[in-house]
This record gives structure tokens, sequence and C-alpha cells, in this order.
């Protein structure tokens, strides 16, 4: 009989090092070459601004539909497999796109990359937290190595632009789109060598329905949530705005296919810049927010007036810059304003809402890009980021955000003593290694002593885990009879 | 369509937390909690934070029993990798916590954290037949 002692693995890995096969898919996945010259390769295929328009607006419905279930598909069946059914779906539409000839067929490539970002997009964070939970049995380093991850992301990014740019410049725009084909499918490779985490195949069902309403009470109800929840969105709008239309500038102006990779590049780069620089700026101070606010205002009048490629590749990596400053900013805010068990959930909102409004943004800014030019069309995007600009000087004012509430806890009623002030049950059971080994403080301790006294609930839960122990015990009894 | 690459990122960063509406769905439901948030009360309920229906009773004696150590076995195969190490070095084969920890590379704070959770997951398979009565 085989031993269960001696069946216990041998680990002594590291969560770095179980990680880093997801970090090199993910930097494959990230170098995609096509990207900094694609509005340049759909110009050549026969692409105008409006039937570019009508492309982003294309995905932006249909890929909100594929992200539900490709994520249900995802928690049911595997992961590390739907991983590596989006990077197939990856080098499947970078063929198919480097294959097109005209506007219908990159149509459907784009299409086919949106199962790519519907597959991908959340997968690898649950990814991560959960690996985080099995290594270190708590999610507390799960922001350090998601943050991790995507410095990788990003950097594969401003190096795909960047290469991806020499690249069209020495062969043409379409040989980008081939050579990323097998990078694709190189992850495939890393993907297969990563150990998936097995956690949420035994996450317990749940009571979506009462979360959902909780939610959406918070984000309907309350007003400064909604001003800053608008606030987020239209950032979020405007930064996608700039990611899709902002090459038509250089394309319109003729600009040398050389300039695009660092053009996108320093797009990319503003990403990682503005979360950097968002910790030595003081929002909380009205005279910074004004400064952002007048700055927000200026770069799209420039792009709006200028004809001048350094000046307009000047104008949106600043605009990017701000809108990434602009969009943390809210997330602070908005976090600040919603208790935290709803914060996931209204963040969430915040996504859905700006895929609503841009939508119909992408429309009508391609359409007047075609009828009246991309400069035109910038006035558009003064008009959006003038409506940002108030809604961010109207934030400094209402500052000091009233909380929701955190959970008030009612004392239960056969309670007798009165236990730590936000000792529930669901923080006790998180307490109860620490309490049993012995290692609380001795507050802690009787606070939970109090607790178990007036539980009935808490008092079997450690009752029952005690007999867990006590049979676990047994087991290396049994182990050592059977030996 | 690259704009979804960088929304992705800005949103990323705008959160400072998971990327799309499921994995934030999927953390929110499962914030790393030994006991599932479910079994709790909400806060719009009478006494938000304690448990919605009290853990079933279970019959005494319970850790003697042959088939409870038999679904014990089951239940550690289906640990990580990790969790399943820290229970058999610490409650099978009885070593201190620091020894664990420092076998296996981690913090004795993580290895109390991935006891706390190992120990609740088999409570909770052992608990389903146990309240269920089917055990003979």
């Amino acid at each position: 009989m085989t031993s269960v002692v001696l069946a216990a693995p041998q680990v002594r890995r590291t969560l770095g090092r179980r990680l880093l096969p997801l970090q090199i898919g993910v930097g494959l996945q990230g170098f995609i070459l096509w990207v900094a010259v694609e509005k340049l390769f759909q110009t050549q295929i026969g692409f105008d601004a409006a039937a570019i328009g009508v492309m982003a607006a294309a995905y932006a419905a249909v890929v909100p539909l594929l992200e539900v279930p490709s994520g249900i598909l995802a928690d049911r069946w595997s992961r590390n497999r739907i991983l590596m059914l989006s990077s197939t779906a990856l080098a499947a539409s970078s063929l198919l796109g480097g294959l097109s000839t005209n506007v219908a067929t990159y149509i459907v490539a784009a299409m086919i990359l949106g199962i790519y970002f519907a597959m991908n997009s959340g997968t690898i964070d649950s990814i991560v937290y959960d690996a985080v939970v099995e290594e270190t049995g708590s999610s507390a380093a799960y922001e350090k190595w998601i943050g991790r991850v995507r410095i990788v992301e990003s950097a594969a990014l401003a190096g795909s632009a960047l290469a991806g740019g020499i690249l069209a410049g020495w062969t043409s725009p379409r040989v980008t789109y081939f050579v990323s084909v097998p990078l694709a499918l190189a992850s495939i490779v890393a993907f297969l060598r990563f150990d998936e985490p097995r956690l949420h195949r035994a996450a317990a069902p749940v009571a979506l329905g009462r979360h959902v309403a909780t939610t959406f009470n918070a984000m309907t109800r309350i007003p400064q949530v909604r001003r800053v929840m608008l606030l987020a969105a239209i950032a979020a709008l405007l930064s996608q705005a700039v990611f899709e239309f902002g090459p038509l500038w250089l394309v319109s102006l003729e600009a040398p296919t050389a300039v695009f990779g660092p053009y996108w590049a320093a797009l990319v780069a503003t990403l990682g810049l503005g979360g950097y620089l968002i910790s030595k700026l003081h929002l909380e101070r009205t005279r910074s927010v004004l400064v952002l606010a007048v700055a927000l205002i200026a770069t799209p009048v420039l792009l709006a007036t200028s004809h001048v490629i350094f000046a307009v590749v000047l104008a949106q990596t600043a605009l990017q810059l701000v809108l990434t400053i602009v969009g943390i900013h809210a997330g602070l805010l908005l976090h600040d304003s919603v208790p935290s068990a709803i914060r996931a959930g209204v963040s969430s909102g915040v996504g859905t809402l700006s895929w609503v409004l841009f939508l119909p943004f992408s429309l009508v800014f391609g359409a007047l890009a075609r009828a009246h030019g991309v400069h035109w069309a910038g006035w558009v995007l003064v008009g959006v980021v003038a409506l940002l600009a108030l809604l961010l000087a109207a934030s400094t004012r209402t500052r000091k955000v009233t909380p929701v509430p955190e959970d008030d806890e009612p004392k239960l009623p056969n309670d007798r003593t009165d236990p730590p002030t936000d000792l529930a049950c669901r923080e006790l059971v998180t307490l109860v290694t620490d309490y049993l080994d012995g290692v609380l403080p001795p507050s802690w301790k009787a606070g939970i002593d109090d607790h178990l006294n007036g539980c009935d609930g808490c008092t079997r839960y450690l009752q029952q885990l005690r007999a867990t122990i006590d049979a676990l015990e047994r087991l290396h009894a049994d182990n050592h009879r059977d030996a | 369509m690259k704009a979804w690459l960088a929304r992705a990122a800005a949103i990323t960063v705008l959160r400072g937390e998971g990327r799309t509406r499921i994995a934030r769905w999927a953390r929110w439901f499962r914030r790393a909690s030994p006991v599932p948030d479910s079994a709790f009360q909400g806060s719009d309920e009478p006494y938000p934070g304690h448990w919605r229906h009290l853990p079933e009773p279970w019959p005494p004696a319970v850790a003697a029993d042959p088939a409870v150590g038999q679904r014990l076995r089951e239940a550690l195969d289906e640990l990580p990798v990790t969790w399943r190490a820290v229970v058999h070095r610490h409650d099978i084969a009885g070593q201190p916590s620091e020894d664990v920890a420092h076998e296996l590379g981690i913090t004795v704070e993580q290895q109390r954290r991935i006891l706390t959770m190992a120990r609740a997951a088999l409570r909770d398979q052992l608990a389903d037949p146990l309240s269920r009565g089917e055990r003979k």
C-alpha cells in the first residue's frame, strides 16, 4: 500500500518559478508585430476612417458578448486550455489579417482577434490569483505578481511596436502579420509547461443575485459613485479612442512607416509611466487637478489644429499620459466611495459603461473623420475631453466622498460579551489556525473565546476542524501500522 | 483593434486589480477566504458576516471512522500541491511549523495561512457525506 506520508510531494518551488512559464507565454502573446502599423496596412487595403469606425464598433459590440461565456468556460473546464485557444485565435487572426486584401476579410480577422481578447482577458488574472493563493495561502501578494505580469506584457507591447515598425519599414506592413503567427503559436508551448492552479475547480457555488443587486444599487443610487463612474468610464473611452483613431492623424499627414513603431511604443509606454507618476502628483490638491484639467484640454486642441507630425505625436502621447493618470485617479476615487465587497463589481460596471459609450463614439468619430477629415473630427475629441475635464474639476470639490458604510456588525442576539468590533464569523474562520496554534495576541484570543461562547456556528465549525485534524493524525498512525 | 490591448492595460492600471468582468467577479466571490463568503450573511441581511446556515452537526467519533480516513485521503489528493505538502508535514507527520516552512521555502506566516485554507477545504470535503448521514 502506498504510504500517504511517502507520497507527500517534495515541493521546493517558489511562486516566481511556478509563474515563469506563464510570464513567458504572456510575453509571447503580447509580441504582436503588426499592432503598430495596423492603420497603415488598413489604409493600404482600402480602409477609410468610417470603415475603421465600423470595425471598432463591431468588436465593441461582439466581444463583451463572448467575454462572459468564455470566462465561465475557463472556470468550468481549464483556464490554461482557454489561454492556448486564445493563442490559436491570435495566430489565426494574424494570418487572416496578413492575407487580407479588402475590408471585409480584415473585419473577419478583427473578430477572430476579438475571440482572442474575450478568452484572454481576465483568464490570466484569475490564474495568477489562484496560483498566489496556492503557493502562499493568501491573496496578499496578488497585486505584486499581477503587476509583474503586466510589466512583461507592456514591455512586449512596446518592444513589438518598435520591432514591427522597423520590420514594416524594411519589408512591408503585411510581413509583420505573418511573422507574428509563430510567436503566438510559441506561447502555446509556454502555457503547456505551466502548472495550472486547481483551486477554482473546488469553488463553491455562490449566490450571484444578491451581489449583483447590491452592486447595481450602489452604482445607480449614489450620486458621487455615479459621477466618479462616469469620470472613469470617459477616461477609459478616450484612452481607447486615442489608441484606435490616433494613428489616423499620422496616416493623413503621410508620416513615414518608420515613425509608427516609436509612436506606438511611446503611447503604450505612457500606461506604465502614468502609473509611476500618479504617486508623485498630489491629486488631492485642487491646484494639481486644475493643471491636469488644463493640460487635458490643450492636447486635443493641438490635435485638431496642428499639421506637424512631431506635434501630433507629442500631443497624443501627452493626452494618453494624462488620461492614464486621470483613469488611475478615478479608480482611487471609486474605490474610496464604495465598500470593499462590491468594489470589483462597480469597477466592472465602469468597464461595461466605457464599452457602451465607445460604440456610438467610434461610429460618429469614424463617420466625421471620413466626411471632414481627421482634424475636423478632432473637435469631437476636444468636446469629450472638455466634459472629462469638467468632471475632473468637479471631483475635487467632492473629494471627501462619504463612503457607503462598511458592514455594521450587529451582535448575535445571544452574545453575552462583546467580541472585538469587527470579529464576525467570517473573520473568525480565517483566524482559527492562529487560534489553535496559540500565536494570537491575548486580546484577540479572548475575543475569539468570547465569540465562541456566544456562537453555536463557530463552535461547531471549530469542533469539526479539530475532528478533521484528528483524522489527519490518524492517517499517520495508519501509515505506520501499514509500514 | 489594438485599442483592446490598450484598454485592457489602461483598465488594469485604473483598477490596480483584475482585468475583466469574469476575473473580477470570480475574485470577488472567492477572496482568499477559507470558507466561501456565500456561507455568511451579506450586508443586507440581519447579521452580516455571521453564518447564514450553521454548519450541519457531525456524528461523534468521526476521526476513528475508516470511511472518513478514506475520504480524507481522496480529499488530500485534490488539494493543490503546496497545500498537500503543508498538511502532510504539519498535520499528518506532526512537524513543527518552522520546519515545514523551512523545508518548503515559504514563510511561517504563509505556512499558517495555507494550513487554514487546506484544513477548511478538507473539513468541507468531509462535511458533505457526514452531514447527509451517508456514512455507515
